[in-house]
Parts: C-alpha cells; structure tokens; sequence
C-alpha cells in the first residue's frame, strides 16, 4: 500500500441517507454512532420542526434571543436620543416648562423598543442560520436534498472511507430507503 | 410518525371517517399531496384570474391614484371636509384599515401563543391581510396632508435651525407606531414564509423557481435552522401582541388626547382595540371564503370547523364590543354635561342618526342574535356575509366617532353636517380596490397554507382508544426542546 493509498482510506466522504418515517432516524443514528460517526459530523435535515429529544440529537442552541435583546436596547437607546437627547441640542426652555416629558415619551420608547426587537430578531434568523459563516465554503456547496421538503428525512454525516461500508450497511439496516454519497459541505 | 389507526368494527371506522370530514388535522395526506395541492393553487392563473387581476389593477389605478392625483393638482378643497369638521372620510377609512390590520395579528400571534390548533391552515391569509391593509391605512395619512409631497416633514430629523419633530404629538406617535407595525407584522408574515418559499423552489422551474430560490433564502431545513426560525417566531409572536395593541390605542388616542366632547375619554384605547379585533375577524371570515370559493384545494384545508371557531371569537369579541360601547356610552349619558347630551341626540336622533343604528344593529345585534347558532357558524357562505355586515358596522362606527362628534360642539354657531364628496368616496372606494387587487395577486404567488404547520398539527393529532369509545389526542410537539 503506498502513501497516497493509505491516506486515501482516511480521507473523509460525505453521504447522504433518507428517510420516509421519522421513527427510524432515532436508531440510525444510534447506529452511525456505534460506526463511530459522532453527532459532530451529522447533520439532519427535515422538512417539519423536530425537537432534538425526539431525534435523539444534541440539543440544539439559538442565538437569535441575543440578536434580539441587543436590538431591544439599540432601540430602547435611540428613543431615548429622540425624546430626550435631541431636546438637549437646541434646548427651548419655555415659561419654567420641562425640557422634556417623561409620560409622553414612553410611547416612543415602547415602539422603537420594539421596533429593535422585532428588526434584529429577523437579522439573528439570518445572520445564524441562512448565511454561511464567515470563512466557510459558499452556499452553493452547502449539502441538501430536496425530498426534505416533501418531508423526508435526511441525515448527511461524514466520515472516513474505512468506515463508509460499515456506515452505510447500518443505514440500510434501520430502513433507509436512498444511501448516496454527495459533494459538499454542512455550513 | 405514524397515525395508523385500526378500527375494531364497522361502526367505529365510520366514527372515525365522520371525524377526518370535520378536522383537517386528523385528515392526514402525505406532505407530496398537499405541496402539490398549494402549488397547483398557486399555480393555477387562470384566464379568468387574469381578467380580474387586470380589471382590479385599472379601477384601482383610476378611482385611487386618479383621484387622488386629480385631488393634489386641484388641493383638498375639492374634499367635504369643512370647518368645523376637519377630519372625513379619509380619516374614517384610516382608521377602519388600522381596525382590518389587527385581525392577522390576533388570529396568527395570539392563537400561536395559546396553541390554538385550528389557526394552523389560515394564519397566512389572516397575515396577508394585516401586510395589505396597514398598505391601504398608511396611505391616508399621506392623502390627508394635501400637499402630500411634504410627507417627509413627519419623518424623524431636524430641520436647518436643528429643531427635531415634536414627539409629544400623537401624530407622530402614529408615524413609529405604524411604521413598528407594518414591519413588524411584514417580518412575522415572511419567517414562516421561508420553509414554504423552500417548498416551492424545489417545485418550480423558470422565473418562480429563482424568485423563490431568492426568497427561500438558501434553507434546506437543518436543526440549527428550524430553531432559529422557531424562536423568532416565539418572539414575533409574543411582541407583536402589545405592538398590535398600541397601534389602535394611538389611533384612538389622535381623538382621545383632544379636548374634544365625544372624543376625550379614557377608554377609547380599549374601545378602539376591540373594534378592531371585531373588524379584522369579520374580515378574516369574508377573505377566508373568498380564498375557499375561488382557489383550487382549499376546500381541504380551510373547513366549516375553521369558520365555526372563528364564529364563536367573532359572538366574544361582539359582546365585548357591546360592553365597552356601553361603558362609553352610559357615563357620557348619566353625567348630563349639556353639549355631550346634544352629540348624544344627535347621535341616535340626529341626521347621523341612520348611520348610528347601523352601527349598533350590524355591531351587536345581528351577530348576537345568529352566531349562538352552530349551523349558522359552520355555512361558509353566512358568515362570509357576517363579516360583511360587521365590517359595515365598524365603518359606521367609525363615521359616527369621527364626522358625528365635530359636527356637534360647545357653541352652536359651531355646529355642521358633513357630506363626502365624489373624490373622497372614490380614493375610499379604490383602497377597497387595492386591498383587492394585492391580495388577488399574492393569493397567486405565495403559498397561502402554511403547509409545514399544518403537516406539523397532523403530527400532532393521533387517534386514542378510552373504553369503547375513539377519540382524537393532541400531543403538545411544540413545547418539546
């Protein structure tokens, strides 16, 4: 066995497996676990929400409530420039009156607090889930199946040729009903 | 997940085929069927559907920017409005297209957070609506101004002398308050959107299939992806309510705010509120019979069940409006304040006085009167014309607060009638049009069920055998992490 031939069987390869019914991704993820395939190198796709406890998956983590706390408070900030900040730049003092009023200006405070919330919440779903991360492979090679949207399941894992045999029998196994290889990446 | 279930005999399978008829939820279809299903609708653009597209857009195009076009090069002089009633019908329709917005909200958002599992088929429809309808409502403010070219003067900068806009003023409170609203409410229109917009990407070819490939955003349905999503619709869904609120407490408040008898009272926020919601559910039952009447499938998803429960929110709303009406209208009454007795009169003796009656028989005693009725509720066609005549009710409403109460003030000599003029009742006119014609339009290019929630409420619904006796069971998927 030559060098190129040796490291060949390390190379990692990435597949695809589909799935009809969703009871039977449980198992056939148990079973690429087995096959030493980790949760880190699988990747399921579906055309409904599953929660990660029926999957038996990792559970999984959203930044988007930070995006949207941050925007809340870049809102909250600038209804405050508005309300009280700008009537400072040319202040119009007026028989003893107040600069500003308070009760009044909750209701800009409220609205572009809001406003922040719901903006940045939408750029949380973008930013962390439908644009490739900085660095990462473009779109276009990003891996997916389009039974997904007909509710199949698609479980992509990548591993290593000298597992790929062992991998893809198990799939097989549990029902996957399509076990291919594909060209791509997860991001 | 499987939703096999096998009848022991004759008699319980028929039970069970009875129950498939009447929930959607325990129909179960295969997902391919009902992608099918919606693209055909969306689909499917008719000869016929192209006529009434083309007619929609000319008639809006003439009775709405003609109008209101002829109107701006000949000033608002050309309006009814007079003093002492400065505000008319394009206030009235401002205020009623805020009222129509309110229903996608209230129909998507609250029943998403209370997990009502009938609103699954129909949110989008009721989205569209408020998308559509805060279109038609910002356009009054604009087509009030008269000198419509200087709408950037309520725009949030300083002038020369650094002097910003007055943010005391609740005109400008609606600015950012519509402003929050359309956008927010176009954002929880479009994030539910995605998984769909994937759907009919992966289905079409040509220039849907980029469009949608553009709008779909590159989503394939991952587990980080379905999170995201799923938590900012959580957040949606739970900020939009109290954005929904303000919205019509600051339109009531352009009138409460007011020394004006008849306008400034503390609970017009509420009032206004609750007639919204009356308005945007009556309107939710015409669309969704629209929908249902001229769109391919949608017979499956939107079901006699779906107009049955909005009939029976529709009855709530309609006594809620009735008490609130009445708080109203018993204390300005009983506190015999000379002018307020006189608007009062007016109100229910006056010229006004038909449109008053209306108001009160299409608001409360109509839908009180037939809604308690479950047949009533579950024909498609009665309460499409329901929604019809609330919505004339809550017009009426409308015309009464606003025209009704300037025309009757402290000093005599400062009395007035107002009649609309044929521009008012033509721009009026073209925003219905408008309305119209968006909605024609997207109902043909948006997949208006919500497919993934519906396969996801199917999901959910299984069959459970207590004794003797079959019965659907709702496992609560959604709360699961």
């Amino acid at each position: 066995m030559d060098m190129e031939q040796y490291y060949g069987r390390y190379e990692p390869r990435m597949f695809v497996a589909v799935f009809d019914d969703v009871e039977r991704v449980p198992a056939a993820l148990d079973a690429l676990r087995q096959v030493g395939v980790t949760d880190d190198f699988i990747q399921v796709q579906t055309g409904v929400p599953y929660a990660s406890s029926i999957l038996g998956r990792p559970r999984v983590w959203s930044a988007v409530p930070k995006y949207g706390l941050t925007g809340a408070v870049i809102g909250f900030g600038l209804g405050l420039f508005f309300t009280h900040g700008t009537a400072w730049l040319y202040p119009l003092r007026v028989g003893g009156m107040p600069l500003y009023s308070v009760p009044p200006s909750l209701v800009l405070l409220f609205e572009l607090t809001m406003l922040g919330l719901l903006v940045s919440s939408f750029i949380g779903v973008l930013v962390e889930s439908l644009l490739p991360p900085v660095g990462k492979p473009p779109v276009g090679n990003r891996v997916y199946h389009p039974a997904v949207s007909d509710s199949a399941i698609a479980i992509f894992f990548q591993t290593s040729r000298v597992l790929a045999d062992e991998a893809l029998q198990a799939l097989r196994g549990v029902g996957a009903h399509e076990v291919t290889e594909v060209e791509g990446s997860f991001v | 997940m499987s939703s096999e279930f096998h009848p022991r005999n004759e008699a319980e399978a028929r039970h069970i085929e009875a129950l498939k008829q009447e929930h959607l939820l325990l129909d179960h279809k295969t997902r391919a069927e009902m992608n099918d299903m919606v693209m055909e609708a969306v689909e499917d653009t008719s000869r016929e559907w192209k006529i009434a597209v083309t007619v929609l857009g000319l008639v809006t195009a003439v009775t709405l920017f003609g109008a209101w076009g002829y109107m701006m090069l000949n000033g608002l002089g050309l309006a009814g409005i007079r003093r002492p009633i400065y505000w008319g019908l394009f206030i009235v329709s401002f205020v009623f297209w805020i009222g129509i917005s309110h229903a996608g909200t209230f129909v998507s958002a609250i029943l998403r957070v209370f997990k009502a599992e009938f609103r699954r088929p129909f949110t989008r429809a009721a989205e569209l609506m408020t998308t559509f309808g805060l279109a038609a409502a910002g356009l009054y403010p604009l087509v009030h101004l008269g000198r419509t070219w200087r709408f950037y003067w309520m725009m949030p900068y300083p002038n020369q002398r650094w002097l910003w806009p007055n943010w005391r003023s609740p005109l400008l409170w609606d600015f950012f308050a519509i402003n929050t609203y359309l956008i927010g409410s176009t954002l929880y229109l479009y994030l539910p959107l995605i998984p769909d917009m994937a759907m009919a990407r992966d289905r079409s070819t040509g220039w849907r299939r980029a469009v949608y490939g553009l709008l779909a955003l590159g989503w394939r349905g991952t587990e980080q992806e379905w999170k995201n999503l799923q938590k900012a619709i959580q957040i949606f869904a739970w900020a939009i309510i109290p954005v929904m609120f303000s919205v019509h407490t600051i339109v009531s408040w352009d009138f409460a705010v007011a020394m004006k008898l008849g306008w400034h009272s503390t609970i017009f926020g509420p009032y206004f509120i609750i007639g919204a919601l009356l308005s945007g559910i009556a309107a939710v039952n015409v669309v969704l019979f629209t929908v249902r009447a001229t769109t391919k499938n949608m017979r499956y998803f939107i079901r006699p069940e779906h107009f049955d429960a909005l009939g029976k929110l529709l009855l709530i709303i309609s006594l809620s409006w009735a008490y609130f009406f009445f708080n109203e209208f018993i204390l300005e009454w009983y506190g015999g304040e000379h002018t307020i007795k006189e608007i009062l009169k007016f109100y229910m003796f006056g010229d006004i006085a038909p449109v008053w009656w209306t108001m009160v028989t299409c608001n409360v005693f109509i839908p009180g009167l037939l809604l308690w009725n479950r047949k009533f509720r579950r024909t498609p066609w009665l309460m499409f014309i329901m929604g019809i005549v609330v919505n004339i009710g809550m017009f009426a409403e409308r015309y009464v607060i606003v025209t009704g109460a300037l025309s009757r003030n402290r000093f005599p000599f400062d009395w007035g009638w107002y009649e609309p003029k044929l521009v008012e009742i033509s721009i009026v006119f073209g925003t219905f049009m408008l309305f119209l014609f968006l909605y024609t339009l997207a109902a043909r290019f948006l997949p208006l069920i919500p497919v993934w929630e519906v396969e996801e409420g199917q999901h959910s619904h299984t069959w459970r055998r207590i004794g003797k006796a079959v019965l659907p069971a709702v496992s609560d998927l959604e709360s699961l992490d």
